[in-house]
Order: structure tokens, then C-alpha cells, then sequence
């Protein structure tokens, strides 16, 4: 049956393939701007006449549908990885800092260099990975414990929105941009913001797919994992660090995304073995998936307004979270 | 042989074990037994270097603290008390046990495959094998482990209170395959045990921790007559006959 769900997983990932292909294609055809088949495949294929509309296709579509595919796919990456490690179904990258570190980054930034819109992302970037590095060394304090780790995220965390607070109190203006930030999206994103996220991303998911087995073993509990020979505190240091890394680079880009790092990982253990290297490949296109689904939806159904994807995914992945807190309820 | 020397154990400033030291011979079972807190686990857990220790464990005249965690997964395996139901198939958790023999990123060898399908076969999980750790009952998933133990296939195998949660029929059973793994193959096994009884049942050697300290040690017959266990444990010990065989009985 291992072989049949093998199978059956293959297919599916075929399948998911052709979802998402097929997702960004009508993402990059639908839009606040009208257009007839004919201005479609002109502007596609930069027919003479077609100007504007290979402008609205390459320039404003087109990098859209891959910073919500790479932002799906980072996120994903990064929950597979905490939800593994951590041995919790809840864990996503909140946990590890990654949403207030990038925030208060990015907070500090527009308060005082509020005119350097092009470090943002850097500064969302080194944001979110320092605290994941901060969470780690402060959890070293305590073994490396699961719970040591959630625990020192939670307190961090709190600190760190306690400073966006204080911050927003001071300077009020603050607050406009940074909600733009905080409520996560795709919109105006140019190609050239998203060459170092996608090698990131990448990155994270070539290494997590070498670790995978050992990941796996770390599911079993430390006492386990260390009787097979798993060097349990590093590893988990470094999942951490790669899904710190992972998700930072979503970040950057997208700002504070919510639930695709929680939601993802649950709707592919649905389809997989559950094994980490399954996850992981069907998680990343799950990811690209439901954002880029997500943003075409905020897009176009109150189109020429827009509402960013960060709001639809939390209309999408609330309830999912209700779901899988009543279901094992029941289970329980 | 694998020797324990003077092991000590210190966890929060309280003292879990003091200069424990005993020798366990090759092919036998040892029970280790105690009260509640007396160190029983965490003397297994020294043998993975799961709990820091002072004193040395040799193993074959080899520190085995000196040993890399993978040298060392290759010498001693460890099943603790809690077996976690994750969403892997028994065959994948099987395949896990060779981890001390596989690098990173490496695909599993002919000779691990055989090892594994060998390991399946004999905890006798193959109708299993397809089926998630998270469809499977609690006496299926034990035996699971199992065949990751024997895919590890290490000569030295600890198992704390494996019987801790089953029913008496599935202890049974399970301990009819702990015999096997000594008799068929040729392990060494040290087992946490807090059933007396089924200590005194499948033991060739008892070790009696009390408060951290050896309290007897050696040959099942010997601790038993002692009166050591009636002791720490305040018990009295009956013998009795069922089904033409003698067994003992604490209450």
C-alpha cells in the first residue's frame, strides 16, 4: 500500500502542478483591467499594438503570481519544518518570531528613515531572521526543548509587539504603512524583489529535502531520534534556523502573511505518506496554490478595488484552524 | 559485556543515581526495577548519552561516551515508554532504524532492505506494513518499534517499561517476543520493568535501584531470595503453580 500511496502521491503532485499552472494562468488573464482574448495573447506575446497590455501582463501581473507562489511556497516550507520539529500541529512561523521581528524591522525603518521605501524588504528580512536567531540562542539556555522554544517565541514575541506598540504610540503616521505591511500582500511587487527570496526559498527546500529522513526520526521524540544516531540539538537548531530563513524571505516581499505556514502543511498531510520529504514538495505547491488563488480572488471579485491576499487568507484560514481545533476535540 | 562504573546522575541539584555499577553478560535479560523516582530510566538513558552521567559505561572495553552518536546507535538502540502515533507507515519507521548506517541524502542499501524486510517479518508486522503508526492499535505500534529495533540491529537493546500501557494479553505476547529477541536474536537486553512478577518471569538478572543506588544485583534466583524486593517494595512474595510451571507472585 506504501507503493499505492507513493502512487497515488505522484499523480497527485502532477496534478497540483497542473492546478497551479493552470491557477496563475487565469491570475494572469483576469485582472482590474479588462482584456479580450485577442489583447491577451497580443500583449503575451508582444505583438505590435499590444504595448500596454504586455505592460500590465510582465510588469504587474505576471510578478504577482510569483511572489504569491514564492511566498506560499516559503511559508509553507517554514510550517512544515516547525510543525515537524516542534511536534506541534499548531506551530507556523509565528512562533519563531518571523512575524514580529520582520514588524518591528519594519516599524523601527518607517520611523526613522521613513523616505527609504527600497530597504523595506531588507529590513523585513533581517527583522524576522535575527529574532529567529535571538529565539534560538535564548532556547539553548533551555536544552533545546520543544517547549523551551515555543515558550522563549511566545515571550519574545510579546516583547517585540509590545515595541511596535510603543512605537505606533509615539508616532501615529507610523501606523498606515505599517498595516499595509502587517495585513500581508502581493501588490506592486517587481520581479527584481523576488530574485534573492526564490534562491532562498530554494535553498530551504533543497537542504529541508536532504534532512528530510532525519526530520522524520525527530518526529519520533528525542529520546528515539537520539538513540538512532540523530545529533537531536543540532538538527533542530538548524531546522529552525532554515525555516527562520524560509519564511523571512517570504516576508521581505509579502509582508505578514498569516495561516498559509499553519494551514498548508495540515491540508498536505491529507495527501501524502507523512513523511517529511512528501510534505514538503506537496506543501510548496499547496502553498503557491492557495496564495495565488487567495491574491486572485482579492483582485478581481471587487475589482477595480483590491483586498490584499493577507485578508483573504485569514477569511480562508480562521475557520480551517476551527476545523482542526474541533476535530481533534473529537478525537481526543 | 557492557559494565556500568559509578555512574552518577545529577538533574536540578537532586542526586537521580549514585555510583551505580554493575555488568550486564551478552545474550541476557536484565530487569531493572525501583519504586517510582528511583532512576530507572535515567540509568537507560545514560547508555544513549540521552542524560549527561558521570562515571564510564564500557561497552566490549570501549567507553561509549567517547563514541560518535552514530558509532554509538550502531552498539546500543533505546525504545522509551512513550511510542508516538506520527502519520508514517510501519514500513517507513522500519526504514528509520537504518539511519545509524545511512549518510546524509543516501539512499537505503540492498543490505538495509534485507535487514528491514527481516525485521518486519520477524516482529511480524508484514500484513502491517503499508498501514500509518496512526491506524494501527497499541500492541501493533509496539511491535512496529520492534522492527525498527531490529533494523538497527544493535547487539545492546534497553526498553523502558515497555508494558506499561497494554492490556495483559498483548503483554503476553510481547514479552514472548522480548524472549525472542534474546534467544532467536542474540540481543542483550535491559528492561525497565514495574511488574514484579513478569521481572521475576523473564529475567536472568535483577537489578534493584532504591533511591537511586543499587540496592541487590545479580542472578533473578539470587535477588529474589534476598527478600530485597519484599523490602523496597513492601510485598510479600508468593509462589505458585499454573499450567505446570512455577511463578511467582508479589502482592
Amino acid at each position: 500500500m506504501t507503493r499505492k500511496i507513493k502512487v497515488k502521491s505522484a499523480h497527485g503532485k502532477i496534478g497540483l502542478v497542473l492546478i497551479l499552472l493552470f491557477l496563475s494562468m487565469l491570475s494572469l488573464r483576469f485582472g482590474s483591467a479588462e482584456m479580450t482574448d485577442s489583447d491577451f495573447f497580443g500583449g503575451l506575446f508582444n505583438r505590435r499594438g499590444y504595448e500596454t497590455e504586455r505592460i500590465i501582463l510582465l510588469t504587474l501581473r505576471l510578478p504577482r503570481i510569483l511572489a504569491a507562489i514564492i511566498a506560499g511556497a516559503g511559508l509553507s516550507v517554514s510550517g512544515v519544518i516547525l510543525q515537524s520539529v516542534t511536534g506541534n500541529e499548531l506551530a507556523s512561523p509565528n512562533i519563531i518570531g518571523v512575524n514580529a521581528g520582520a514588524g518591528f524591522s519594519m516599524v523601527l525603518m518607517l520611523f526613522f528613515a521613513p523616505q527609504t521605501v527600497y530597504l523595506r524588504p531588507f529590513a523585513a528580512f533581517i527583522g524576522a531572521f535575527l529574532t529567529t536567531i535571538f529565539i534560538l540562542i535564548t532556547a539553548s539556555k533551555g536544552q533545546f526543548s520543544k517547549t523551551t522554544v515555543i515558550l522563549c517565541g511566545v515571550a519574545i514575541t510579546a516583547v517585540l509587539n509590545a515595541g511596535i506598540s510603543f512605537i505606533t504610540y509615539l508616532n501615529p503616521d507610523v501606523i498606515m504603512d505599517y498595516s499595509f505591511f502587517s495585513v500581508g500582500g502581493v501588490a506592486g511587487t517587481e520581479i527584481k524583489e523576488l530574485i534573492l527570496p526564490a534562491f532562498a526559498v530554494a535553498f530551504c527546500v533543497l537542504i529541508t529535502l536532504v534532512l528530510s529522513v532525519k526530520i522524520d526520526i525527530l518526529c519520533l521524540g528525542d529520546s528515539i531520534a537520539n538513540s538512532l544516531g540523530v545529533n537531536v540539538k543540532l538538527l533542530r537548531v538548524a531546522c529552525l534556523a532554515i525555516a527562520g530563513l524560509s519564511a523571512a524571505s517570504a516576508v521581505s516581499f509579502a509582508g505578514l502573511l498569516g495561516f498559509v505556514g499553519l494551514v498548508v502543511p495540515h491540508i498536505a498531510r491529507k495527501i501524502t505518506d507523512g513523511s517529511v520529504s512528501e510534505l514538503l514538495k506537496v506543501s510548496v505547491l499547496i502553498g503557491g496554490i492557495l496564495v495565488v488563488f487567495a491574491d486572485f480572488i482579492g483582485r478581481t471579485v471587487f475589482a477595480p478595488s483590491e483586498i490584499p491576499v493577507g485578508i483573504i487568507m485569514a477569511f480562508v484560514g480562521a475557520p480551517f484552524l476551527l476545523y482542526i481545533v474541533i476535530r481533534r476535540s473529537k478525537n481526543a | 559485556m557492557l559494565e556500568f562504573k559509578n555512574i552518577s546522575v545529577t538533574k536540578n541539584k537532586k542526586d537521580i543515581l549514585q555510583n551505580v555499577s554493575f555488568s550486564v553478560k551478552p545474550h541476557t535479560i536484565t530487569a531493572i526495577i525501583g519504586k517510582n523516582g528511583s532512576g530507572k530510566s535515567t540509568l537507560i538513558s545514560c547508555l544513549t548519552c540521552e542524560s549527561k552521567y558521570k562515571g564510564t559505561i564500557f561497552f566490549s572495553d570501549e567507553d561509549i561516551s567517547l563514541l560518535s552518536s552514530k558509532q554509538r546507535s550502531r552498539l546500543v538502540s533505546l525504545l522509551p515508554q512513550n511510542l508516538p502515533a506520527i502519520p508514517v507507515t510501519v514500513e517507513r519507521l522500519a526504514e528509520m532504524g537504518r539511519n545509524p548506517y545511512t549518510d546524509i541524502g543516501k539512499r537505503l542499501s540492498e543490505k538495509d532492505e534485507q535487514q528491514i524486510e527481516k525485521a518486519i517479518e520477524s516482529a511480524g508486522i508484514a500484513n502491517i506494513r503499508h498501514r500509518k503508526l496512526t491506524e494501527i492499535s497499541g500492541g501493533e505500534r509496539q511491535k512496529a518499534y520492534i522492527a525498527m529495533l531490529l533494523s538497527q540491529n544493535t547487539r545492546v537493546v534497553a526498553l523502558d517499561e515497555p508494558t506499561a500501557y497494554m492490556d495483559v494479553q498483548v503483554e503476553k505476547a510481547f514479552m514472548s517476543l522480548v524472549r525472542e529477541l534474546k534467544e532467536k536474536h542474540k540481543k542483550t537486553l535491559l528492561v525497565v520493568m514495574h511488574d514484579l512478577s513478569a521481572a521475576a518471569e523473564i529475567a536472568d538478572y535483577i537489578l534493584l535501584l532504591d533511591e537511586g543506588r543499587v540496592r541487590e544485583f545479580g542472578k533473578t534466583k539470587d535477588v529474589l531470595k534476598s527478600g530485597a524486593i519484599e523490602d523496597v517494595f513492601c510485598v510479600t512474595r508468593y509462589e505458585c503453580e499454573f499450567e505446570a510451571e512455577k511463578r511467582i507472585i508479589f502482592r
